[in-house]
């Protein structure tokens, strides 16, 4: 009884020591709620002050939406919710084959693209296709052609062609539009094609051929991508010591063939277009009448099917049609003895004399005894653009370029991505041990991150470095592996413009779609040249003859002076009249081993010579050239204009003033049929044919994606949810809970009572 | 233990637990709303100076555009590069894509709890103001709203026009994060830049 007694007792004090402690912890509590509540009530009030409308929202109705978008994945390529109001199009774009022909006649392609716009459809419909040329093409010719009438189109200043357009567009008349959007990127629109209906657009340009080491080259652009098409990496052409003249056709020139400018177009593109459908068929025909005998016609990255008859070629895909998804390039290459090393063509438009004229420099056997020393800067991008075969390319590339130093070379390799490191401080001499080692670091460089260039160039063109004469004739280069994508463009040139000084820069584009505007106009700014490799296969090649060319340039300081009989003349500028020389380019770049000099003029009638000036090693050098004689080719006006539109343009750049340019480019593109940053071509049917009360609908046809790009390489978009919400979310669940523990731990009182009384 | 002395336990467990969460929220909110006022100064000195300005010593990402959209009076400083250090602060660009107001593709990431909540709200030919370190302004126009699954996105690296696309995680309001679908908004450039 006592031990029961006692037991009890121990028991009751337990119990109410027990039951103390949790009152007492149960008013901390309630201390600890009141504050936490307060806290909660306040990150509530901030969490509703920083986002009202998301804390406002009733939570069910998110949570439905939640699962209807769950029910829209299992139909998700990579869009879900295409443009409002736009529901369904993207399935019936109008289907676009094009046919291709070409003249090509000494310097000159003809060009005629034929487009052909099918409507498969039951709707009217409006279609946009956007398509490359070459940076140089000159586009002056439109016809749309439908059943057996054929509409010439008329050069027009865009705004007005624009207008023009839409006006047919809205009347129901068929109508087509070419825009350039960038100098190598042209869009052409085509208004009320009717329902199974097919309508023919024909566009002509022509397109000057390059011809370095030799070999003659022209490019056909096929991917819409404007940084795909190199323009051709030999940026200059033909040559002769004497100015004969070829019984040939005319000429396209232009090393400077974009704005630099992005020329905007009221049309807009969406990033639709660019699609994996193997889109657009495109055969190519080709008639070359070279006017030499030719050693070899070849192709590299298409199959082609050649005749000859005549000494003329005929060529064409083997397969007769190719997907369009990589450029087609052709290269043929005269018999040694008859390459060329001159070349002059003439044409009178307009009571004006035009002239064309390829010059090559000799080439002196011993410029590389004349260099004492030479040191080689190689800058490579890493950046994750990079990535992939690219990489591989540049690191093929690169230790090709190591193994052809020689002992006396100095060497130093620069890497950048978002940092930029150098193997050496400073350059140090090609050694063997020295090149072994830059083997293995080329070995291990990997792409990845952003593409910080200033601090590569700075390095490679550090500030204060002035020619050191006391070394004799000093060669400092630099060449830049690199696909270019890159956007802050203008502030690199104007750093490779400010700190060059002896230095040259030399880019080398790499991959499938290196930025080819910005490697060219980066070369030009450094005072060397720019090569493309395309092809892994090519790499060996195209480095052996850049490492050839390099050496030394043949000729620089060029400078030109025209003559009538003994007399020189001025050469004139816009505003001056006929009676002066207007030529371009209008600076001349150094010209590298197998590169010719290439001028496109207007001449007044007294003008009879030409006297090159320049230097050939330290030398000075010149020679006189008769303008007289030299075939006449239609064409050669036509490029002088292109020529001057784009040495318009690239004033700009220079300080020159926008409106001043803008009416000058206008002017001479309207005098001269060619489309432009600031004209268009358009064809406008007279009759109507869409009935009004037909509604019309636009599709941008699909473009396909380059061969090899990045179609597996996708970008990853960086996780942007925050588990702010899902804190939020448990901490009012625990709040409520805690709640209802409260209430269950109160509701408890009477069971307590009873636990006491026992 | 009793039912009432469970329950007094459970209340304290859960209610540190609502404290704790509630913080983390708060601090992910707080974070990002208090460094833009602390990125307004790094921004103006950036323009001053005309380069990347770091906005605290220890930081790894600098202030790289502004970004307005006059008609939600939204207005925020982007960070250079897309990754957690600098999306805590401020909406990211990606480093691998276009420089903003530059041609090319350029993609802006921003949380969307945070900076970019308000892309749920932004429609079609809405504005979206752009100054670059320049301070030159682009004015993009609203495009295209999309939603798009981020394991199958593609942009094209290469595009000659001018588009800036804004991306955050979709759904708006997901409970859960890191599901693989991304909102994204596209815009093109309207007008070249223009000094401010």
């Amino acid at each position: 009884m006592n031990s029961q007694l006692t037991n009890y007792v121990v028991q009751h004090r337990s119990a109410v020591i027990l039951s103390r402690f949790f009152e007492t912890i149960t008013t901390f509590a309630t201390y600890l709620f009141v504050v936490l509540s307060g806290i909660v009530l306040m990150s509530c009030l901030v969490m509703i002050a920083l986002q009202p409308v998301q804390a406002a929202e009733p939570r069910q109705e998110s949570i439905q939406h939640l699962s209807k978008v769950r029910l829209d994945e299992s139909r998700q390529g990579s869009l879900l919710f295409a443009q409002q109001g736009e529901k369904g199009v993207y399935a019936s774009a109008p289907v676009v084959k094009t046919d291709v022909s070409m003249d090509i006649a000494g310097m000159l392609a003809h060009v005629k693209v034929e487009q052909q716009f099918t409507n498969s459809t039951a709707q009217w419909q409006e279609g946009i296709y956007v398509f490359p040329l070459p940076d140089d093409s000159a586009v002056d010719r439109l016809r749309m052609k439908i059943g057996e009438r054929i509409i010439e189109g008329k050069i027009k200043e865009k705004g007005k062609a624009r207008k023009h357009y839409e006006k047919a567009k809205r009347e129901g008349k068929k109508a087509a539009l070419v825009e350039q959007q960038r100098p190598n990127m042209f869009t052409n629109s085509v208004a009320n094609i009717g329902p199974g209906e097919s309508i023919t657009v024909t566009i002509h340009y022509q397109q000057r051929l390059a011809y370095v080491d030799g070999e003659f080259s022209l490019r056909f652009p096929m991917i819409v991508n404007p940084r795909y098409i190199p323009k051709s990496d030999e940026s200059l052409d033909l040559a002769i010591n004497e100015v004969t003249s070829q019984s040939n056709e005319i000429s396209d020139f232009s090393q400077y063939g974009w704005g630099g400018v992005l020329a905007r177009s009221e049309t807009s593109i969406s990033m639709n277009e660019y699609s994996d459908v193997p889109a657009s068929p495109v055969t190519i025909h080709i008639k070359l009448d070279a006017g030499l005998p030719l050693t070899s016609i070849s192709s590299p990255y298409h199959k082609i099917d050649t005749q000859e008859k005549d000494g003329k070629h005929t060529i064409r895909l083997a397969e007769g049609v190719t997907p369009g998804d990589r450029d087609f390039v052709l290269r043929w290459r005269p018999t040694l003895k008859k390459a060329p090393q001159a070349a002059l063509f003439s044409e009178i438009r307009d009571e004006e004399k035009y002239a064309l004229l390829m010059f090559m420099p000799p080439h002196p056997q011993n410029v590389r005894d004349n260099i004492s020393s030479r040191e080689l800067i190689f800058i490579i991008d890493t950046s994750g653009s990079m990535g992939g075969a690219s990489i591989r390319q540049a690191r093929q590339a690169l230790q090709l370029a190591i193994k052809k130093l020689t002992p006396e070379d100095r060497f130093n390799i620069i890497q950048f991505n978002s940092y930029t490191s150098q193997l050496y401080p400073n350059a140090v001499s090609a050694n063997r041990s020295n090149i072994n080692q830059a083997l293995r670091y080329i070995n291990s460089l990997n792409a990845s991150g952003g593409t910080e260039m200033l601090p590569a160039l700075q390095a490679a063109l550090p500030l204060g470095r002035h020619a050191d004469s006391s070394k004799g004739n000093h060669v400092r280069q630099v060449v830049f592996l690199t696909d270019g994508s890159v956007s802050n463009e203008f502030q690199l040139f104007e750093l490779i413009k400010n700190r060059l000084g002896d230095s040259r820069l030399f880019t080398i584009g790499i991959g499938s779609a290196p930025n080819s505007h910005f490697m060219n106009k980066a070369a030009r700014y450094g005072r060397g040249t720019y090569t493309y490799i395309g092809d892994p296969r090519e790499v060996e090649e195209k480095i052996q003859s850049l490492f050839k060319r390099i050496e030394a340039p043949v000729l620089t300081d060029i400078k030109l002076e025209w003559m009538s009989g003994n007399r020189s003349v001025y050469v004139g500028e816009e505003g001056l009249d006929n009676s002066t020389v207007q030529s371009y380019p209008s600076k001349y770049p150094d010209l590298y081993a197998g590169e010719p000099l290439i001028v496109s003029m207007r001449l007044p009638e007294k003008v009879d010579g030409l006297q090159i000036k320049g230097m050939i090693n330290t030398h000075g050098w010149q020679r006189n050239l008769k303008l007289t004689g030299g075939a006449e080719k239609a064409g050669v006006a036509k490029r002088w204009a292109r020529e001057r539109i784009a040495s318009l343009l690239e004033s700009v750049h220079d300080g020159a003033d926008r409106n001043t340019v803008r009416n000058a480019v206008i002017k001479t593109a309207l005098a001269h049929h060619l489309v432009s940053k600031y004209t268009s071509l358009v064809a406008v049917d007279v009759t109507p044919s869409r009935p009004i009360n037909k509604k019309l609908s636009t599709n941008k046809v699909k473009t396909p994606l380059p061969a090899g790009a990045d179609k597996t390489k996708m970008l990853r978009l960086p996780k942007t949810a925050t588990p702010a919400r899902m804190h939020f979310m448990l901490a009012l669940i625990s709040l409520v809970l805690a709640m209802a523990s409260l209430i269950f731990a109160f509701s408890g009182i009477p069971g307590r009572r009873s636990v006491r009384v026992r | 233990m009793s039912r009432q002395q469970i329950g007094r336990v459970l209340v304290v467990i859960l209610l540190g637990i609502s404290f704790w969460q509630f913080s983390s929220a708060a601090l992910i909110q707080g974070k990002a709303w208090l460094a833009q006022h602390l990125l307004q100064h790094a921004w103006s000195s950036t323009l001053a100076r005309k380069q990347p300005v770091k906005p605290w010593p220890w930081a790894d990402t600098w202030p790289v555009a502004r970004i307005e959209v006059p008609r939600l009076g939204e207005d925020a400083i982007v960070l250079a590069g897309a990754e957690g250090n600098s999306l805590a602060f401020a909406p990211g660009h990606m480093s691998q894509t276009a420089s903003p107001g530059k041609q090319g593709v350029s993609i802006i990431s921003a949380h969307r709890d945070t900076h970019f909540s308000f892309l749920e709200k932004v429609q079609l030919n809405d504005k979206v103001i752009v100054t670059d370190p320049n301070g030159m302004k682009h004015v993009y126009v609203v495009t295209q709203l999309q939603i798009v699954d981020e394991r199958h996105f593609h942009i094209s690296q290469t595009l000659s026009r001018q588009v800036l696309m804004l991306t955050t995680c979709y759904p708006f309001d997901a409970i859960n994060p890191g599901g693989p679908l991304r909102y994204v908004v596209t815009t093109e450039a309207l007008s070249r830049g223009e000094f401010i």
